[in-house]
């Protein structure tokens, strides 16, 4: 994993999410915050077991931020089969998306554990701020939980982002000593992992940044396009909190050998909407989210890369 | 675009049509319609259907890899049947 602080003077061509401390900031027990491309979530709990920052690959995004764009507060609770609202979408496995008295309400349920959710977070319909409760039968006396758990902490920054603010990708981002960013988009299986993996081994590596090896947000912002690097990241476990400018975009394909084809339009829109997180039940998200796609196929040259995982493919995305 | 009540569903239909011109670009000046340019072929618009893969678009599974924190086991061993990227 890259943290900002290793890249010296790089960190100043492709710019930290703003904020971001030198170091990751703790929280007082009993409240943390993460800030994602520049999107903050904090959450606070009477019970520091259900507050406790998150390690790992989330742990460079932890802030200490004062005006963070959903507030969330965490406690435990006795659920029940959720069936009452309206169900604005079933997702087929995890989660399930409810509206009920003008709120917003997610139950995650697992068919190992039965129709009792384990957990439910409800949002005001603002998408400002809600509560997280943890059905507390399933966990044993005295455990820790995280409470913005996977997908939770993702499906709010998709939400954040379909209000005109960005898109997430299923893709992996590079940056080069020379602060170019290239996106390498694909579905699962497509190389994105492969490719942060050859970059990262390439003769003269040294300043190379991997953003993410699966999942990175674009946005737009200053009059240019940005891709962030997410703590979501695939086999390779590569991922930074950081930014860079997004300099041309390249459709995954193995292949029997290097090759690079430039995209149409509308080709490459296509395709880039299939490797995204859409809000298939939110009208207006979705619209956003095909428009500012639209947008950054326009300015950002796109290609499809067939390649095989040697490092020749390098120079041919360099050259492109 | 069609969306049905769940995820199995989804079809994204993506119809092509002339590149380059947009609405402003797509009407001639006179002095332009007298040169002797040759016509372009016409182009018959193309339909093309691109693949959604409707567990990885709705984050409908859980991402072993990105598993952090206490809760990792919560994800691995408790509540996870489908294992997405």
């Amino acid at each position: 994993m890259h943290h900002p602080d290793l890249y010296g003077d790089l960190i100043l061509k492709i710019a930290p999410n703003s904020d971001l401390g030198p170091t990751p900031v703790a929280d007082p027990p009993g409240s943390f915050a993460i800030k994602i491309a520049d999107l903050t979530i904090a959450l606070t709990s009477d019970d520091p077991m259900l507050a406790v920052p998150p390690d790992g690959s989330m742990t460079p995004f932890l802030v200490r931020e004062a005006e963070p764009d959903i507030r969330l507060r965490a406690q435990w609770s006795r659920l029940s089969m959720d069936s009452a609202g309206e169900h604005l979408f079933e997702s087929g496995g995890l989660w399930t998306l409810i509206r009920e008295n003008g709120s917003l309400r997610f139950s995650f349920t697992s068919p190992v554990l039965g129709p009792v959710p384990y957990k439910m977070v409800w949002l005001d319909k603002e998408f400002r701020s809600g509560e997280v409760l943890i059905h507390r039968p399933y966990y044993s006396p005295g455990r820790a939980v995280y409470p913005l758990e996977y997908p939770l902490d993702e499906l709010l920054l998709i939400h954040l982002l379909a209000e005109g603010r960005g898109v997430e990708m299923h893709a992996c981002g590079v940056v080069d000593s020379n602060g170019q960013g290239y996106l390498f988009v694909g579905q699962s299986g497509a190389g994105k992992t492969t490719t942060a993996r050859l970059w990262q081994k390439a003769e003269g590596a040294g300043g190379i940044m991997v953003l993410s090896d699966d999942r990175i947000v674009l946005r737009y912002q200053d009059g240019q396009f940005w891709m962030y690097g997410t703590p979501w990241h695939g086999e390779a476990e590569l991922s930074a909190s950081a930014r860079a400018p997004l300099n041309g975009i390249y459709v995954l394909h193995h292949g029997p050998s290097n090759r690079l084809v430039p995209l149409r339009r509308s080709a490459t829109v296509a395709k880039l909407v299939a490797c995204s997180f859409p809000l298939f039940y939110h009208s207006d998200g979705l619209d956003f989210t095909l428009g500012f796609l639209d947008q950054v196929v326009a300015v950002v040259p796109s290609y499809e890369l067939s390649f095989t995982p040697d490092e020749r493919v390098i120079a041919l995305v360099r050259s492109s | 675009m069609r969306v049905g009540s769940g995820p199995r569903e989804i079809e994204l239909i993506i119809e092509e049509r002339c590149e380059g011109r947009g609405r402003a670009e797509g009407y001639l000046k006179k002095e332009d319609m007298m040169t002797d340019q040759p016509k372009k072929p016409y182009v018959k618009p193309e339909v093309t259907q691109v693949a959604l893969r409707p567990g990885e678009a709705v984050l409908g599974g859980c991402k072993t890899s990105a598993v952090m924190g206490p809760a990792s086991t919560m994800c691995t061993t408790l509540t996870c049947m489908v294992i997405s990227s």
